[in-house]
């Protein structure tokens, strides 16, 4: 094979450059904008000239991905200050209540590291700062503001004397779904993050708007496999999504076909009992990590463990508990799968590979009715060491499963 | 004859080579005779996964003026899909009678590239060639620790994960290690495989024979890789074992081959699903899940197919002492099987469980039980070769020292086993990993064998390093083997780091003479069960005693003897006098316990050990092999984990 006639190498660097051009056509064109900087305390509201200084010594927040600022479409924004590179992501960019992501990292020979106490974010002019949070289930701090129509600045602040302008356009029309400030907001925002990534649209809805057919497939896989094996009882951990409750139907149902019975988490564990999870990832990583904190002797004593709703591929959930099956329809070691993991290295180094985020980087690039080979794949954690006193963190923020690994362990489902 | 050899080449530009690409390859189809093809470089195998045209322009400039040669063969697993392994041979460092017994230089004859530029530029040396083959792992991003991954650009450029990081293949480099040979520690093959990246090339057999093919895991894709190496430096794969083929064990370790060339592989870790699991005999266990608990010994042909998967864990619970699993098994049970050995002629495998593997780190959380870390070794009567049947499941004695963690106790982490050799002995060794302790068993072929502590890497930590804190706890021993004549025991021990409360403890490779404790018979009187003797040694005659200690920077985790002697006659022949052994520094990166990645040669004289600073670094001239290098044969995919490594040759090179 050479360069010059492979198709899929030739295939590859275009889509590669699709990529790098979009992302170097903002930088050169926000590069020019110039520069504004907001130092200082947060001060009295009525003194906006006391609040501000305006320096033309450092470049402004640059506009990551998509090219230009817009009504729903997630801004991507970076700048470094302070020996900090900031990352702040604010999705879906419209009227109403919106999701913020900060990511705060030291520069290289920095020593700085910004404590999540000490950030703040706020919408200028709007209400009180609020201090992103971390969320069960995904990594980085989060935080929830409401964007009012036009073209609103928020604020992220780190400590009293350093304040970053997010400036955005969230047009006159339209507002914010629900669900991007709630519980399943981080896969929101990383779906959507994904596709514009791979050089797509921004979705208009979040993954957990609704059960999709390959999540469907997905779970009549789990329950009839279970079924198969002899499971007696599944236990089953839902939540109020919509792509939850219909998860939860679609489940209640096949077993009952299947002559298994459905209990709640809580229940005493039967004798053959597998949990199912197909909550999303904020409750589905709480509730795993609540049992596995327990005391060996006091965790659920499951003979047929954990299986996890397709969906539940984030390293925030799989690292909840030691061990689960999840059905997927790819494979992380897959070439295109590996393609989008280092793609986010490159581009967003603090924030892991997810599967949603995956899929919706892969409909972007294949279409939407992409679909690859189903399987089971054991989610487990793999290394093997004691945390010694003394070692570093084991933990990197680009594998799917830091300290673990995705592995594929049955033949295609169908 | 080099100068000539030289100029002819120089015809043969790069670009002349490149237009002769095509031709080379018709010929492959239209005669088969030639087994490599001149490489147009990495395509394959550069594999990614990438967005920048840049890592394009590297790899193209790889292309330039290649060398390599490459050769890919591929089988179907039981998936139906195709696995494979893709040489890249260096021809400028073979001498022609390697090319000719590759097929190559007929080929280039033929293409009328004849002549003394049949492809190498070294000349002929008559050697028959031994080589080490190392199962080595692409480093990348993802061994990174979050530290280092705080590096943000300042602006998005080109590349900026570096094609370092990038996941590339995993791979077996050949390394010469011919004695006079001009390409003595040069890599000049690297065979990677496909498609599966991120294995986590772990352990092969402990040593290689005479038709034996390898056996080589990969830990995180829960695969079995076996090559044919008769055509050194070219591996042919020959099958693949995937976690499909082995569904009541996960993680596969360790193996050891049989006479009949087919081989035993432990797998420490549980059924790929939670639940029952039935066995090859019709046995059933309850198992947590992969990675989980319990594990397995798996009966594999000379091709990786599964004969046989036999339970390691009992029908009854394993109480002598704590056995802890996550989540908690109805039936406790300590069976992770990590090492194996085996006496064919007592018809007595012998395995040692260490870890329930994917519940070690917990971190940042305390670890939830100490009693995670095994401190059992289990024996196995292969009477019946392909029907291996646990015999019995026995518990390494608590010593005398007080662990400073509970996995520190001297029993915990029984991670290798090794087997005395000659038919007088009937004994074994185990070491453990944590508790930093060596035990003896006299007789592997009793009933319920007992294990006895005969040494305490106390011992020697404070004769490596008088400024080093001797307590043996953590000292992170692994590889553990007799020497051939069972004279001595050599053991690689990677060191415990410094803290700010402790001094840690130096990486070193040591030598014991056991002589006088096979001599004792089924009654040893060595014991180490004072606190004393955990320091100064044991106080009893038979008790092993220090030979050497090599002092060994970096960390080694793995070992092996070189039981392949040139002879009078020009060919390879076993031997048991062993005079020299290979090691290398890497563990598990993920697990903080990494190593410098570089492989290294040591020369034996009755037991005492000297590193062999012929054995350089090719390109940075430093002693001992660095895996951390930027490019290979298979291109610049950067710095690389060597875990494990056989000596071998090709077999018209043995006899």
């Amino acid at each position: 094979m050479t360069l010059g006639d492979d198709t899929t190498w030739r295939d590859r660097i275009l889509r590669s450059r699709r990529v790098g051009v979009l992302v170097v056509a903002v930088l050169l064109a926000v590069g020019g904008i110039g520069y504004v900087l907001y130092a200082g305390s947060s001060g009295s509201s009525g003194a906006e000239a006391d609040r501000w200084s305006r320096s033309v010594a450092e470049p402004a927040p640059l506009q990551v991905l998509g090219g230009e600022r817009r009504p729903g479409f997630p801004s991507v924004q970076r700048i470094e200050h302070d020996g900090l590179v900031f990352t702040v992501t604010v999705a879906p960019a419209l009227p109403g209540r919106n999701l913020v992501r900060v990511d705060a990292l030291p520069l290289e020979g920095h020593e700085h590291e910004a404590a999540d106490e000490e950030l703040t974010v706020e919408v200028d002019g709007g209400a009180a700062p609020v201090e992103p949070t971390k969320r069960p289930g995904s990594d980085g701090l989060w935080a929830v503001v409401d964007l009012p129509s036009g073209n609103p600045t928020v604020l992220v602040a780190h400590g009293p004397e350093h304040r970053i302008p997010v400036m955005l356009e969230t047009g006159s029309t339209g507002s914010a779904d629900a669900l991007w400030a709630g519980p399943d907001g981080p896969e929101c925002l990383q779906a959507a993050t994904a596709a514009v990534l791979a050089g797509g649209k921004a979705p208009t809805s979040c993954p957990a708007s609704s059960l999709r057919g390959s999540d469907r497939a997905g779970l009549t896989s789990i329950v009839t496999t279970l079924a198969s094996r002899g499971v007696e009882e599944i236990a089953l951990s839902a939540d109020s999504s919509p792509r939850s409750a219909a998860a939860s139907r679609l489940v209640r149902r096949l077993a009952a076909a299947e002559g298994v019975r459905v209990v709640p988490p809580s229940a005493r564990p039967g004798r053959r009992s597998a949990l199912v999870v197909v909550a999303g990832w904020q409750p589905a990583a709480e509730r795993l990590a609540a049992v596995a904190g327990l005391p060996v002797e006091k965790q659920a004593l499951r003979s047929d463990g954990v299986w996890l709703a397709p969906w539940l591929l984030s390293p925030g959930v799989v690292d909840s508990t030691t061990g689960a099956v999840i059905p997927l329809d790819f494979d992380i070691r897959d070439e295109a799968a590996q393609r989008y993991s280092q793609t986010l290295a490159k581009y967003f180094p603090e924030q892991a590979p997810t599967g949603s985020a995956y899929l919706a980087w892969r409909r972007a690039r294949e279409g939407a009715n992409a679909r690859g080979e189903s399987a089971f794949y054991a989610a487990s954690r793999a290394a093997y060491m004691p945390a010694e006193p003394g070692h570093s963190s084991h933990e990197t923020t680009v594998s799917w499963f830091p300290g673990g690994t995705v592995t594929r362990i049955s033949l295609p489902t169908g | 004859m080099i100068l000539q050899r030289r100029t002819i080449r120089s015809r043969l530009d790069r670009p002349r080579r490149r237009r002769l690409l095509p031709a080379a390859a018709a010929l492959v189809i239209a005669a088969g005779v030639l087994t490599l093809t001149p490489s147009t470089a990495v395509a394959e195998d550069d594999a990614p996964v990438t967005s920048d045209t840049g890592v394009g322009e590297l790899l193209t400039q790889l292309k330039t003026g290649s060398d390599i040669l490459t050769n890919k063969d591929a089988v179907e697993g039981g998936d139906g899909k195709d696995y494979w392994i893709k040489n890249h041979v260096d021809s400028s460092l073979l001498p022609p009678n390697l090319l000719q017994q590759l097929g190559v230089d007929q080929a280039l004859i033929d293409l009328g590239l004849g002549g003394r530029d049949s492809g190498g530029t070294v000349e002929d040396d008559g050697l028959r060639h031994e080589y080490l083959v190392v199962w080595a792992g692409d480093n990348n991003i993802l061994d990174k620790s979050g530290s280092e991954l705080l590096d943000l650009p300042t602006s998005i450029g080109l590349d900026l994960i570096g094609q370092k990081n990038l996941i590339g293949p995993d791979f077996f480099a050949v390394v010469d290690v011919t004695k006079g040979a001009k390409s003595y520690g040069k890599v000049v093959n690297t065979a990677t495989v496909g498609p599966l990246v991120e294995n986590e090339p772990h352990h092969m057999q402990y040593l290689w024979h005479k038709g034996d093919n390898i056996f080589a895991g990969g830990l995180f894709t829960d695969v079995t890789y076996v090559l044919d190496t008769s055509q050194l430096p070219k591996l042919q794969l020959k099958g693949i074992n995937l976690p499909t083929d082995t569904l009541c064990g996960s993680v596969p370790d360790a193996y050891w081959v049989t006479k009949d060339h087919k081989a035993y592989g432990t797998y420490m870790g549980g059924p790929d699903v939670p639940g029952p699991c039935t066995y090859t005999d019709g046995s059933v266990r309850i198992g947590n899940g992969f990675a989980g608990s319990p594990g397995e010994l798996v009966r594999l042909d000379e091709n990786g197919k599964t004969i046989a998967e036999a339970p390691a864990a009992t029908t009854k619970a394993e109480t002598e002492q704590r056995c802890d699993s996550i989540p908690l098994l109805s039936l406790p049970t300590c069976a992770n099987p990590h090492g194996v050995q085996a006496r064919e002629d007592l018809d007595t495998l012998v395995t040692s469980d260490y870890n329930e593997p994917r519940n070690i780190i917990l971190n940042p959380v305390q670890p939830l039980s100490s009693y995670l870390r095994r401190p059992t070794v289990r024996f196995w009567d292969i009477s019946e070769k392909d029907k291996p049947k646990l015999k019995s499941v026995t518990f390494l004695p608590d010593g005398p020292r007080k662990g400073r963690v509970a996995h520190h106790e001297e029993s915990r982490a029984a991670m290798e086993v090794t087997v005395t050799n000659r038919p007088g002995h009937r004994g074994a060794f185990a070491e453990t990993m944590q508790g930093g302790a060596i035990y003896y068993t006299p007789d592997i072929t009793v009933d319920e064998p007992k294990w006895q502590q005969v040494f305490d890497l106390g011992i020697t930590n404070k004769q490596v390093d008088p400024t080093s804190d001797a307590y043996g706890g953590g000292s992170n021993g692994a590889w553990i083997q007799t020497s051939l004549d069972d004279k001595y025991l050599y053991h690689a021990v990677a060191g415990r780091g410094a803290t700010s409360d402790d001094k840690g403890s130096k990486p070193y490779i040591l030598t014991l003479d056991i002589q006088k404790l096979l001599a004792s018979g089924d009654s040893p009187a060595c014991r180490i069960d004072t606190l004393e003797e955990s320091y100064s040694g044991g106080a009893e005659s038979d008790c092993p005693a220090v030979v050497d200690t090599l002092e060994a920077p970096g960390g080694p985790h793995w070992g092996a003897l070189d039981n392949l002697e040139l002879g009078s006659d020009g060919y390879y022949h076993e031997t048991t006098d062993v005079k020299r052994l290979a090691y290398s520094n890497y563990f598990v990166a993920r697990t903080g316990l990494n190593g410098d990645h570089r492989l290294c040669l040591v020369d034996i004289e009755d037991g005492k050990l000297t590193r062999d600073e012929e054995f350089r670094d090719e390109n940075t001239g430093n002693t001992c092999i660095e895996f951390n290098r930027d490019s290979w044969p298979h291109g610049a995919w950067g710095p690389a984990k060597p875990h494990s490594m056989l000596f071998v040759t090709a077999d018209a090179d043995i006899k």
